[in-house]
Parts: structure tokens; C-alpha cells; sequence
């Protein structure tokens, strides 16, 4: 009996230690219940829920690098301009602006009646001071390169000057600001949309200086100009976003609340939509496209992206030892036209995709209005199985024999496994050719592409603003971004005019030069052009999608 | 009461017979048949319903794996866009997954390296394990509670992140993924082991082997480790599933074996997605995976009940 | 026993730190860092990051800072969520899954229980083989194929309960249910093996032979031996769910401590590898104490020390 009296007093303390938990738990199942039923559409409110995807790194604007950081306070704040659906800056903060040296400085006119959600005006102090600190050391802001447009910036943000003031942005009073530019940037009012450039409240920051540490715990801290607030922040859960009664525009705005979950699991966030828990979703997985393709809630909204494969041509032996054939152009083009793109684009992605035959997406405008850059540009190969047998021939390889094995690297994904395998496949029956695929977690493949340690690598680039410069400055050889080894003096030269060149219609023909020279050396093999499938309840009207690849709920309204 | 025996009478010749010569030897009659160890057992495994029917439905499972994919008419990675997520039909028994390829012939293969990944996943600890175990329960004393000490710290540390940690340091491949699984897994077997030893080194028969001058090794080899097997086998058969589930994590999180190889655990994740639109790619993959589990199951199950000196019917 | 808990202690203690070093050393042996990303930082702000968050130091050096943070109870901030500590990410995200074990603990216990004290009462029988079939069947399909069939049928189809998320009582039961599953079975077996054994105990037998009631032999006599192995897996198994599975928490959406484990590996972000490490083998180490404790207070028959 003694026995039991212990097993007893064991039962006991197990007993007390659960209601501990039970109580808290049922503490926070409770508050949580509380704010539920708050959450419960009252019969006026206008909700819109959307699911973000992932949660945001952080909501500071100098410090943000993803797209679910930047949909947030693309709701939250606003910046000298904004973009409207099309990508083209409208005048937001700034009412005006006048461009002057060449293009070489703007100066912003500010609205007088634009505020923060605590009240004080903003200013251009606000600009001044927060470019001025996303390109301190201090912060070591990853998107500070956004800001080497200006004056003095780099050389501020690496060191080599340490007096902020000599960086080219200053306010000449509370509502003018001038910008100095290093060199003319003919896309830089869509540049100033731009997060990392968006003003800060400078009086709250100067008495928290680790903001915005603490706005999950206090959301009022998070002052904000722009059309909505953030009401709360539940870490991996959910994000509440209240209309802003102060915002200078908010007659535009109809929406009451914004909710954006953070559902990573694409499957169950389909399973939310249809079952009526959210209203937008993007990322459809490739699995459930078919059975939404046709019905009204599918959307293809435009994305400037391009997906292609990365081809080491720096290296002079393969990542199996033996002398590298992807050195020799006929191989690189014998390979880009052996694969057959709609396979992939039709039956495998099934979104819409366009097969790519060139490396700038369409969707960015030429010099002329109304014209396409990619339709001037054209197409630069076409697929065709007998012309890449010829060229491998040529090259040394006839029907692929002899020709070593080749390491095609991804980083672990579904999607990614897809594509390699059917590339793998295809070039196997099409050329005789043997492809490894490897996969890699995704740092580890990052650093393997930056250090070389690949043959063929999959990659994807999207733009960060609306002008082919995003996609081709990336291929200058001594680009961070460019991984191949590739390096074309001719291309840098058009490259580095381009950048300095004011005159819009020889900057362009100079851009599509650059591009003639990218495709003819084929560092890079282009296989499509990404689209923004998105499912979008009936009822959800006027959302505006940017073709960065964000979502703009400003304007958007509920209509049951 | 008198019945003090009369000895003049027992004198008499005729009231006794003589025994025949062949029954004089092995005076006792055995009254059961003779049986070895591991025929007893088998023959309660025998007994056991559910133990049967897990043998028979591992015997059909290696079969299907090692044999299947040879047999089969599509090579596991052949492509066919024109056969893209067919449902189970005449041609391709199990249907097609999203790039036309056979889910059957995928299946079998797949099933071909799991049983590898967790055959060779129970064997590393098994190895390891009876060494350690075997050591520390024959050493004793001092020895002993080191090792056994050292085996509690390593219990406190949160093996399946180590496992992932050293998945993402070693990259992908088959051979990783066994030497992580197995590497890591070896303390429960460890215990086993040891405590078996601890019991058995008391044991009489060891007893008389030392009396009778075996040596350690003798010892160690012909009788501590051979009669500790019993526990050890019935863990290892409930091992294999286990892997193979490690092995299924692995690949849902992202680390398991390269495309287009593929093992259960990699189909059944490849197939989530199309839990809705396909489901079967989901479907076969997951049911051999759990036909699997139960087969091992109930194989050692019914081992342990076969060697349970307890429950002898 | 008083020094048997001490000695205990001190073990935990020795055992906490080898997890913190081989933790350590490994995270940081993967190759890349948090701040690799697809659109390279420029060497420079590299440079003042890994200063920042002293990357750049050699690693024993790292160590020893963060062995003294740890000291002094402060787990570091997180790379990757630069506005959050890690102290803050467990605080906030423990509760969560622990809460949501709970009730997954107690549906298997008091399900397993039942299933295998009523399989080994009718041992051999239809009921035995089916509930055993069964058990094994729940233990043997991936959680993650388990939870989007759930979803699907008491979600999408039968609209009773909410897809995922977190915050009311009815986004507990697909969890609870899916993480429930595999140690309901498991618990079901251990109960039946334990309640055979004892069942055939000669104590058992003698209290039957003697006249007393099948049910209260059982749980007078039975029960309470029978479950000693049954308590002593409980233990690690509420370390194990308590901390979260990734899985169950990720198809469900719900914030807990458990994806943190391998998203945490993914980004990189040593601080949180470590935190989240350290804390799941601290509590690890707790529960096996404890099950250390009751099972040697529950068995006479082991001696400790």
C-alpha cells in the first residue's frame, strides 16, 4: 500500500503540473478566443484576408529583403511615389518633382498634409534621415545597394567616408528635399517607391533607437504614413493591418481591415481558400492548378522573372574532373536548344509560363510608349533538336559520346526536382548526354554557385524594378550576382554607357546590344518567363498587382 | 501396519523379469519430443497468427522489391509526357506520377531502398550497439558505469536534430543517410545488450563454462552473446520500421535521397500535393511503407512472445 | 534517493553542456551563413553584419561569448528575425506547442491505456488481433500524409472545422489528433505486453484463484504494475511532443517551437539552433529524471546506487 500511496503522490504532482499548462493554456485559448470573435466580420466591416506565406524577417523598411516584408509595409507606409498596377510611380508623399543636371538631381516637392499615425507631420527630414541611416554601417542594411544611386552612397555605406552629410539626399525644408545622384537613373522615381526608401518617423526613432524592436508587444509603436496601421503581430500566425483614418489619400482606401496569414504549407492554404478561410492566395502548387485553370478565382497576374540555367563557363574542368566542354559556345547553344521548353511550361508548371528565348522578360516597356521590349528585342534561338545534334558534332561530341557527365544543381524543392528531372531526361534522348542532378539545401547551393562548384545550376532572377537594366547589369564581370565566370569586355563597355547615357532611345538600343552579346555567348541558358498564378475569391475587387511580384490591396474593395 | 518386506519371498527368481538389454540404457523415457532452442521458438512463432501473417507479408514485400523492379517493363525514371498522373489502370497497375513515369515499377524500387535504408540503418546500430553493450555489461564495475554514464549524457541530446544537422553538413545521398541513421540510434540497443549480459554473466552455465576454463572470448562469443540474440533480434526487426520513418521525415523536410532515385519516404512526400487531385501517387507509396511497418511488427512481436520463457503454452 | 537526485542533477548539468558544444561546432560547420541570399550582399555590408553579430571572430572565441551569455540566462538575438531575441521565440512559441500536446498526450494515454489493457484481457481473440492490426496500422502512415487527409475530410468536405491555424478549440482537434496518433498505438502495445506479463504473475493467478473479482484484481493488482513501463516512456514522450513536431505544426499552421528546429537549420540562424537545442534537451533531460525517479520509486526491485 505504501507503494501506492507513492504511485499516488507522483499521479498527484503529474495532475498539478497539467493544470498548470491547461491554465495557461486555456488563459491564452481565451484571449485568443476573445480576439476571434473581434476578428468575426462585423456584418460593416470590410475584411480582406490574404496569405502572406512566410513570416516577415522584420518590418523595418532599411532592413527588409523579402517579398512578405515588403507587402506589409507596402500597406503601411508610403514612399515619395507609389506604384500603380502597371509599375509606374505615381506621386505619392511627393506632389511634384523637378529633374534637373542631366538627371543627375531631382528635386521632391512634398505634400503638406501628409501625416504620421501619431499625428506630427512628415517632412523631408523623415526621407533624409532614413536613407541616411539605411546606409550606416551601423545598420548594415543588405538592401542599402538600393541607395548607391546616390551621391556618396556606397562610399558612405563601406566606410570610405564616415560624414553622413556629404551623402547626396539633404532636405532643404520641411518640404522639399533635394537628391544628388551619382550617375543619371532614369527609372529612380519608381526607385523611391521602393521600401528601402521609404521615410521614417524620425522623432520616434531618435527616443528608440532599436526600433522597431518591441511593435509585436506594442503596435502603436509601429508609426507608419501610409493607408493602413498594424493593429497586431502573432508571430507565424497572423498579421492585422486597420485602415489609417489619417491617411491623406483614404478616400481611395474602402477596405476596413487587412488580415495576412502566414501559412507556409501551400497545401493547406488551398484547403483554407476553399474553404472560405482566406480570400487571396498565391503560389498555387503545380498539383492543384488543373482543377482551378478555367474557373473565375484563377488569376495569372505578371511577375518579372526569368527562370534559366547557370553554365560554369569559368571553370575549366567539370565537377567530375575532366576538361569542361561547356566552355565552348556550340555546346552551351546545342544544349539551350535541345530542351523542349512547353514540355516543361505545359505539363509540368502548368501556370501559364512562356518559354523563354531571351533573358529579359516581357512586361518592360522599349523607348517607345505602347512598345515592349522583349517583342522588339525578339527571340534569339528557337528549339531544334537536329541543329543542336550538328553544333555538338561540331563541338567534338557526335551524338554525345565522350562527352563527360555533367553536375546539374538545384536547391531542394519540388518544383525544382521537376524541371531537373525532365532536363535530364530530355537532354539524355535528345543528345546522348549524361546529367547528374544534385541536389542542395539552400545556402549550401548558394555558396556552391558563388564559389563554382558547379557544371549546370538552376537559377532564377527577379526584377527589382520595372527597366532591363535589373536583368542585364547582373552579367557585368564583376557583378556579385554573376556565378558563371563569364566575362565580356564588349558587354560591360555597352553596359557601363548605358548606365550613364540620359537619352532614353540609344540607352534602350543599347540595352538590347548588351543582350545580343549576352544570347550569342549564351553564359546563361533561359528556359521561361515566371507568372504570378493567384487564386482570388470572386468577391474581391480592384486588387492591383505589381509586377515585382507584390500585391497592392490599397485600392481593393469586398463586393458580396 | 505391517508391511515390512519379506526378503525370503523377493528371493524368488519368478517374480522377477529381466529388462531387456536396449532399454537399459537412457533410463528415462523422454515423454516430448526433443527440441533445439530456436525450434521451440519457432515453433510458438508458428502458433502466433499475426506473427505468420507478418512473415508472409515480409516474404511478399522482399520479393516485390528485389525482384519487381527487374520484372518490370518500364525502367524506374523513363519519362512519358503524354501518360502524365494517370490513375491506376491495366498498363500502369499503381498509375502515373506527374511526369508519366510508372508509379508501380517506382514503388518497387522505392521499396528496394527503404528496406536497404533501414536494413542497413539496423545493422550500424546493431553493430555498435551489441559492441558497446556487450563491453560495458561483460567489463562490470567501474568500467561499466563510465560507459553507461557517457550513454545517459548522449540520451539527454536531441538525436533527430544532430541527424538533421549532419544531413545538411553531408549533403543527400543513401550512404549518409544510413551511416547518420544508424550512428545515432545505437543507445537504446546499447541498454538492451548490456542488461541482457548483466543477467546472463550470473547465470549458471557461465558458471560452469569458466569453471571449465573458457576463455573471455569463448565466453563472450559461443555463449553471453549468442544467448542475449533474443531481445536483440525482436529490437532490431522493430528498428527497421522506425528507420525507414527517420528516412521518410528526412525526405518530407528536404534531405533525403537524390532525384530521380527514389525511396518510399520520397514518393509519399512527393505525393502530398496531389493528395487531391491524385491521390495515389500518395496512396501506394504511404500503404507499403505501413505494410512494412506491420510486417516487421508483427514478426517481432511474435519473436518476443516466442522467446518469452513465461508465456510458454 | 536524496543523492541519487543529486548526482542526477550533476549528470544534467554535463550532459547540457556536451549538447551546447556539439551543437555549436556542428551548426557552424555547415557551410553558408544566415546572410546568404540569392541577390548577394555586397562584401561591404557582409563585412559590417558579420561585425555586428561577431561572425567574424574566430569560432572558439564565439563559443566561450556565448557560453557566457548562456551563463547569464540571455540566448542571443535571432539572425534571422533581428527584431526578436530567442528567449523572446521560445517564450512565445512554447506555450503553443505545449498546450497542444497536452491534450495529444492525454488522448493517447487514456485511449492507449484502454486499448491495451482490453487486447490483453481477451488475448488471442478477434478483439486483440484487430485492435493490435489497427494499432500498428496508425503508427505506421507519415504524420504528414495523416494530417492533409484529416483536413481534407473534417475541413474541406464535412466544413466542421477550421483548416489550420491556431486560436480556438476546434484548431486544437486535427492537431491533437494527427500528433496523437503514433503514441496512442504505442502506448496500446506497451499496456498490452505489460498487462500479460503481470496478468500471469503468480500473485495474480493467487488473487483470482482466491475469488476476487476480475475487475478489481485488475486494477488493484494489475493495473498499477502493469503501467510502470507505460509512465516511464510517457516521460520522454512529453518531452518529444511538448517541444513541438515540425510537421503536425506546419501543415497546421500553427506558431509553436517545433518548426523552429529545422527552419532554424535552414536559415542558419546558429542563435535559435542552439536556443531551441539547448531547451528541448534541457527539458529531455528533466523528463528522464523524472522518469528515473518514479520508476525507481515505483520498483523496488531496481536498485540505484
Amino acid at each position: 500500500m505504501k507503494k501506492f500511496r507513492v504511485f499516488l503522490t507522483v499521479v498527484l504532482v503529474f495532475a498539478l503540473i497539467f493544470g498548470l499548462f491547461v491554465g495557461c493554456g486555456q488563459q491564452a485559448t481565451n484571449e485568443n478566443q476573445q480576439g476571434g470573435e473581434k476578428q468575426e466580420q462585423q456584418p460593416t466591416e470590410m475584411v480582406l484576408r490574404y496569405n502572406l506565406g512566410t513570416e516577415p524577417e522584420t518590418l523595418d523598411p532599411a532592413k527588409a529583403t523579402g517579398v512578405p516584408e515588403m507587402t506589409v509595409m507596402l500597406h503601411t507606409f508610403d514612399g515619395l511615389t507609389r506604384l500603380d498596377k502597371d509599375g509606374n510611380p505615381v506621386p505619392a508623399v511627393a506632389e511634384s518633382w523637378e529633374v534637373k543636371n542631366d538627371g543627375k538631381t531631382y528635386i521632391f516637392h512634398l505634400r503638406k498634409d501628409v501625416k504620421w499615425s501619431d499625428g506630427q507631420p512628415v517632412t523631408a527630414h523623415d526621407f533624409e534621415f532614413a536613407w541616411k541611416r539605411a546606409l550606416s554601417p551601423e545598420i548594415a542594411s543588405e538592401y542599402a545597394y538600393q541607395l548607391y544611386y546616390l551621391k556618396n552612397g556606397e562610399k558612405y555605406n563601406t566606410g570610405e567616408i564616415t560624414d553622413p552629410n556629404e551623402v547626396g539626399v539633404k532636405a532643404l525644408d520641411d518640404y522639399t528635399l533635394q537628391v544628388d545622384l551619382e550617375q543619371p537613373a532614369p527609372y529612380f522615381l519608381s526607385l523611391v517607391a521602393f521600401p528601402t526608401l521609404y521615410p521614417l518617423p524620425k522623432h520616434v526613432l531618435d527616443a528608440h533607437p532599436d526600433w522597431p524592436k518591441g511593435i509585436d508587444k506594442d503596435p502603436s509603436l509601429y508609426v507608419t504614413n501610409g493607408p493602413f496601421l498594424l493593429k497586431e503581430w502573432s508571430h507565424h500566425d497572423k498579421i492585422i493591418l486597420e485602415k489609417n483614418p489619417n491617411y491623406f489619400d483614404k478616400d481611395k482606401v474602402k477596405l476596413d481591415k487587412l488580415v495576412f496569414y502566414m501559412v507556409e504549407d501551400e497545401n493547406t492554404a488551398v484547403q483554407m481558400f476553399e474553404n472560405g478561410e482566406v480570400d487571396v492566395i498565391d503560389n498555387i502548387p503545380t498539383a492543384q492548378i488543373d482543377q482551378w485553370k478555367g474557373k473565375p478565382e484563377f488569376h495569372i497576374d505578371p511577375i518579372l522573372g526569368t527562370y534559366y540555367i547557370l553554365v560554369n563557363v569559368g571553370s575549366d574542368k567539370t565537377m567530375g574532373g575532366e576538361k569542361n566542354p561547356l566552355q565552348d559556345v556550340r555546346v552551351r547553344k546545342a544544349i539551350a536548344m535541345a530542351i523542349n521548353r512547353s514540355v516543361i511550361t505545359d505539363k509540368i508548371l502548368k501556370a501559364g509560363q512562356q518559354p523563354a528565348y531571351a533573358f529579359v522578360p516581357p512586361g518592360i516597356p522599349d523607348a517607345k510608349p505602347g512598345t515592349d521590349f522583349r517583342k522588339v528585342g525578339g527571340n534569339y534561338f528557337s528549339e531544334d533538336i537536329d541543329k543542336a545534334k550538328q553544333l555538338l558534332a561540331e563541338a567534338g561530341y557526335p551524338d554525345g559520346k565522350g562527352f563527360p557527365k555533367l553536375v546539374y544543381l538545384y536547391n531542394t524543392s519540388e518544383g525544382h526536382k521537376k524541371i531537373g528531372e525532365a532536363i535530364q531526361s530530355m537532354l539524355k534522348e535528345n543528345l546522348g548526354i549524361e546529367i547528374q542532378l544534385q541536389n542542395q539545401e539552400w545556402k549550401v547551393y548558394l555558396q556552391s554557385r558563388n564559389e563554382g562548384q558547379y557544371d549546370l545550376a538552376r537559377a532564377g532572377w527577379l526584377g527589382d524594378y520595372v527597366d532591363p537594366m535589373t536583368f542585364l547589369d547582373m552579367w557585368v564581370s564583376t557583378s556579385g550576382n554573376n556565378d558563371t565566370g563569364w566575362a565580356n569586355p564588349e558587354y560591360d563597355k555597352l553596359i557601363e554607357e548605358a548606365k550613364y547615357t540620359t537619352d532614353n532611345a540609344k540607352r534602350v538600343e543599347l540595352m538590347h546590344k548588351a543582350e545580343d552579346i549576352l544570347m550569342s555567348e549564351m553564359p546563361i541558358i533561359p528556359l521561361y518567363f515566371y507568372t504570378n498564378p493567384r487564386l482570388v475569391k470572386t468577391y474581391v475587387k480592384n486588387y492591383a498587382p505589381i509586377s515585382l511580384g507584390w500585391i497592392d490591396f490599397k485600392e481593393a474593395y469586398i463586393e458580396k | 501396519m505391517n508391511n515390512a518386506i519379506n526378503m525370503e519371498e523377493l528371493k524368488d527368481k519368478k517374480l522377477w523379469e529381466p529388462i531387456p538389454p536396449e532399454e537399459k540404457l537412457g533410463a528415462e523415457v523422454l515423454t516430448a519430443p526433443q527440441v533445439t532452442f530456436w525450434g521451440d521458438v519457432w515453433r510458438r512463432f508458428r502458433k502466433n497468427r499475426l506473427a505468420v501473417l507478418g512473415l508472409v507479408l515480409l516474404v511478399i514485400i522482399l520479393l516485390f522489391a528485389i525482384v519487381g523492379p527487374f520484372v518490370s517493363p518500364y525502367p524506374y525514371d523513363k519519362q512519358d509526357y503524354d501518360a502524365i498522373l494517370m490513375p491506376p489502370n491495366i498498363q500502369h497497375p499503381f498509375g502515373t506520377d506527374y511526369v508519366g513515369r510508372d508509379l508501380f515499377t517506382r514503388v518497387m524500387y522505392g521499396a528496394r531502398i527503404s528496406l536497404a535504408v533501414g536494413f542497413l540503418a539496423a545493422m550500424v546500430q546493431l553493430v555498435i550497439g551489441v559492441l558497446y553493450g556487450g563491453i560495458s555489461g561483460f567489463m562490470g564495475g567501474k568500467v561499466d558505469e563510465i560507459m553507461m554514464r557517457i550513454v545517459d549524457i548522449l540520451y539527454a541530446v536531441p538525436i533527430l536534430l544532430i541527424v538533421i544537422l549532419l544531413m545538411v553538413v553531408l549533403g543527400p545521398g543513401l550512404v549518409n543517410i544510413f551511416l547518420a541513421l544508424g550512428f545515432f540510434y545505437w543507445l537504446g540497443m546499447a541498454r538492451i545488450v548490456r542488461s541482457q549480459i548483466l543477467t546472463l554473466k550470473e547465470e549458471e552455465f557461465v558458471l560452469a563454462a569458466r569453471v571449465l576454463g573458457a576463455s573471455t572470448k569463448r565466453l563472450l562469443l559461443r555463449h553471453l552473446i549468442p544467448n542475449a540474440m533474443g531481445p536483440v533480434i525482436v529490437t532490431v526487426t522493430l528498428n527497421i520500421p522506425n528507420a525507414i520513418f527517420t528516412e521518410a521525415f528526412l525526405s518530407y523536410i528536404g534531405l533525403g535521397v537524390s532525384a530521380p532515385m527514389a525511396s518510399l519516404g520520397s514518393l509519399a512526400s512527393d505525393g502530398v500535393e496531389y493528395i487531391r487531385t491524385a491521390p495515389w501517387l500518395m496512396l501506394f507509396p504511404a500503404l507499403t511503407i505501413a505494410l512494412i511497418a506491420l510486417a516487421f511488427n508483427f514478426v517481432g512481436d511474435g519473436l518476443r512472445d516466442s522467446l518469452d520463457p513465461r508465456l510458454r503454452r | 534517493m536524496g543523492r541519487f537526485i543529486i548526482r542526477r542533477i550533476a549528470l544534467m548539468l554535463v550532459a547540457l553542456w556536451v549538447v551546447v558544444t556539439v551543437t555549436f561546432f556542428l551548426a557552424h560547420m555547415i557551410p553558408g551563413g544566415p546572410f546568404d541570399r540569392e541577390k548577394p550582399v555586397p562584401e561591404a555590408i557582409k563585412k559590417n553584419l558579420e561585425e555586428k553579430y561577431h561572425l567574424n571572430e574566430p569560432l572558439w572565441k564565439q563559443y566561450i561569448l556565448y557560453l557566457n551569455d548562456i551563463l547569464h540566462g540571455d540566448l542571443g538575438p535571432s539572425f534571422k528575425y533581428p527584431d526578436r531575441t530567442v528567449n523572446d521565440i521560445i517564450s512565445e512559441s512554447f506555450p503553443v506547442s505545449a498546450e497542444l500536446g497536452f491534450w495529444a498526450v492525454l488522448i493517447a494515454t487514456v485511449v492507449g491505456i484502454w486499448l491495451g489493457s482490453l487486447s490483453a484481457l481477451h488475448q488471442g481473440g478477434m478483439i486483440d488481433s484487430v485492435s493490435m492490426f489497427f494499432a500498428i496500422l496508425f503508427i505506421s502512415l507519415p504524420s504528414f500524409v495523416i494530417a492533409p487527409i484529416f483536413q481534407y475530410i473534417f475541413g474541406v468536405k464535412m466544413h466542421i472545422l477550421p483548416v489550420a491555424n491556431w486560436g480556438t478549440w476546434k484548431h486544437l482537434i486535427m492537431p491533437a489528433l494527427s500528433l496523437a496518433l503514433g503514441p496512442t498505438a504505442v502506448i496500446a502495445r506497451l499496456t498490452r505486453a505489460s498487462m500479460l506479463e503481470v496478468l500471469n504473475n503468480d500473485y495474480v493467478k493467487a488473487a483470482k484463484a482466491r475469488g476476487i473479482p476480475g475487475l478489481r484484481v485488475l486494477i488493484v493488482y494489475a493495473l498499477k504494475n502493469a503501467l510502470i513501463p507505460v509512465v516511464t516512456y510517457l516521460f520522454p514522450l512529453i518531452a518529444a511532443i511538448f517541444t513541438g513536431s515540425f510537421v503536425v505544426e506546419k501543415i497546421f499552421n500553427i506558431p509553436g517551437l517545433g518548426r523552429y528546429y529545422v527552419t532554424s537549420i535552414y536559415n542558419r540562424d546558429y542563435t535559435v539552433i542552439l536556443g531551441v537545442t539547448v531547451f528541448y534537451a534541457a527539458f529531455l533531460i528533466l523528463m528522464n529524471l523524472l522518469a528515473d525517479i518514479t520508476y525507481a520509486l515505483l520498483d523496488p526491485r531496481i536498485r540505484y546506487e
